[in-house]
């Protein structure tokens, strides 16, 4: 049973990062009803500047402020993402929407690429510096419980903001109905610029928080995406709830399918999906949305 | 509907194809090249239109039946040495086809938003496979193509190009003629009605989600064969033609001429495809430009590129 508890870590570990993605992209496209095809750029520049960050301040203790310098710093660029250009086609037919949000993607990974290289930054000095822990005679690295505990705290905070303050209430009004909360009087725009920057600080934590566990590097951003749309549609559009179960599933497929059924790991998530798509449609917390 | 059978329209269409055909007269194996890739995209946006321009679906993951095309096609003339032209194409497009006709049926359920994310998802499955599945398809390194045979000629991009060209010519014609065949049959008209109000298309009797379903697998079809097509002209796969960047270059190129116009697709393939082979000659950095490029349209161009020229020019013509 020692190895099985060994796994089950891993995946709670996976099911971490993929939750901080997925939850801002599901929140952005349930409130602003955009999908964010950079999103997953958000999340590789997270790492990006992590890992650099991490590299020069190795020896010193000021390492740890990599992580929520380089959340910061992608906060502030999705919210100058949302405030100068994808303000401009919320209204717009779909097609321009994800044309942009595409154009976007492009554009922040090429510059990813010339800024930082084609070379993968691996900062595992990090990783191994955080010790290892005993749990019941087997050794496991304790980087990967921080991992876990600060994501469930940041899930904490996510809901507490959502559904406890005023904010929040204003963001789920958006999401339901946004010519309705328009009408009462909502700053619409500053809810979506708002949503756009906790989205850009999730991406970007999560990618600096899974920086020393692997490395930075190019292609990232597709992977990233694409996992958390599998989630996504697991656990619904819209559901934060949906979100970590749906995290939590991949999360375990995953750490299990490395070890078991390395080739076909990734397709039993698709066939999760597949199933979850085939018994319920919305996914499994998610709501009836309008048609169109 | 008058302008398709008016004389103008029938020289027009002549004169066309007279300057498609007298491409191969130039001499010049770099144009036959550059003409075959644009006129492999034009097949595979044209396909690509009868669901984002007739049906109003949006999907982003149509690079993945474009690579399973080129994949068969890659992995039987080279895996398994079989390269007799009708086999091997046929069977890249009942790959491609099949795979369409599961994840469409997936996918079609739904509607928008939805749609696109659940076709970009599936894709990028493809993508990942080609990685995993490295025996049979390389890996990263992608798996180089041999010649198709057909009575004892060869046809490949890397040869004799005129010969090449002339074969590409007539399924881009043939595609041409289906398509068109396709959006003026009743069923074209039904999908155009479901584009237009799935609501009111449900009322009068048109099953809206097994038509989205068969509109799916028919664009399926153009994209395997134009994958295909694609393989043998580079002699070269690699799985970037599973990835969902690829997938949004058809989506650029149908734009950039048109959705809502028959030719549109065409004419956005062949100036997607010179632009490209202009930009990426002077610059390394061609996602950035395209980057940009898609921006500055998704801004600027609100009706799309022709759309907007059309509306802007007209309304400086009326003034004048």
């Amino acid at each position: 049973m020692m190895w099985m508890l060994r796994f089950i870590l891993d995946g709670f570990f996976y099911a971490s990062i993929l939750f901080l993605i997925s939850s801002g992209l599901t929140l952005i496209f349930s409130v602003a009803g955009i999908i964010n095809l950079a999103h997953g750029c958000l999340y590789m520049l997270g790492a990006y500047i992590a890992a650099t960050l991490i590299k020069s301040l190795i020896d010193t203790p000021y390492a740890i402020l990599a992580f929520p310098v380089a959340a910061f710093i992608v906060g502030l660029l999705g919210l100058f993402i949302e405030r100068f250009i994808i303000r401009w086609i919320y209204g717009r037919d779909l097609v321009y929407q994800l044309l942009l949000t595409f154009g976007l993607a492009l554009i922040l990974s090429d510059i990813t690429r010339i800024v930082f290289g084609t070379e993968p930054i691996y900062v595992t000095k990090l990783y191994i510096n955080t010790g290892v822990i005993d749990i019941l005679g087997s050794f496991y690295p304790v980087y990967n419980f921080i991992v876990i505990i600060v994501s469930l705290i940041i899930g904490c905070l996510i809901w507490i903001i959502l559904y406890k303050t005023r904010i929040g209430m204003m963001i789920r009004a958006c999401a339901l109905d946004r010519e309705m909360s328009e009408a009462i009087g909502l700053n619409t725009g500053n809810v979506f610029s708002l949503t756009f920057l906790m989205g850009a600080i999730l991406a970007g934590i999560s990618g600096a928080l899974v920086v020393p566990q692997s490395a930075a590097m190019l292609g990232i951003d597709a992977d990233a995406l694409v996992e958390s749309f599998i989630v996504i549609v697991i656990g619904g559009v819209g559901s934060i709830k949906g979100a970590f179960i749906g995290s939590l599933l991949i999360g375990l497929i995953r750490s299990f399918g490395i070890v078991f059924f390395p080739e076909i790991e990734l397709a039993i998530a698709y066939l999760v999906m597949i199933v979850v798509l085939l018994v319920r449609p919305r996914g499994l917390f998610g709501r009836e949305f309008r048609v169109a | 509907m008058g302008f398709q059978n008016t004389l103008y329209c029938k020289v027009l269409v002549l004169t066309c194809i007279l300057l498609l055909l007298s491409i191969p007269l130039a001499g010049s194996s770099y144009l036959n090249f550059l003409a075959c890739m644009a006129l492999v995209y034009s097949i595979w946006a044209l396909g690509y239109n009868l669901l984002l321009g007739y049906t109003g679906l949006l999907s982003f993951g149509h690079g993945a039946y474009f690579g399973l095309g080129a994949y068969t096609v890659a992995i039987l003339t080279t895996r398994y040495s079989i390269q007799s032209l009708p086999v091997v194409l046929g069977t890249a497009i009942l790959v491609s086809t099949f795979f369409g006709t599961i994840i469409g049926y997936l996918c079609a359920r739904h509607v928008a938003k939805y749609f696109a994310l659940l076709t970009l998802a599936f894709s990028q499955l493809f993508y990942a496979l080609t990685f995993k599945l490295y025996k049979w398809t390389g890996g990263s390194d992608g798996i180089g193509v041999k010649p198709l045979k057909l009575l004892g000629l060869e046809f490949s991009g890397i040869g004799d190009t005129v010969s090449y060209y002339y074969l590409v010519l007539l399924f881009f014609l043939l595609s041409l003629y289906t398509s068109w065949r396709i959006v003026n049959s009743p069923f074209g008209k039904a999908l155009q009605a479901i584009r237009d109000n799935p609501l009111k298309a449900e009322s009068i009797g048109i099953p809206v989600k097994r038509y989205k379903w068969y509109a799916f697998i028919v664009s399926t079809v153009y994209s395997g064969l134009a994958g295909a097509l694609y393989a043998p002209l580079f002699g070269h796969v690699v799985p970037d033609l599973f990835h969902f960047s690829f997938s949004g270059e058809v989506l650029f190129a149908t734009l950039l001429g048109g959705h809502r116009i028959f030719i549109g697709p065409v004419i956005g393939a062949i100036v997607f495809t010179i632009a490209r082979s202009y930009i990426t000659a002077v610059t390394i950095y061609w996602p950035l430009v395209l980057g940009l490029l898609l921006v500055i349209v998704a801004l600027f161009f609100p009706h799309g590129v022709i759309g907007t020229l059309y509306t802007t020019l007209k309304g400086r013509f009326r003034r004048l």
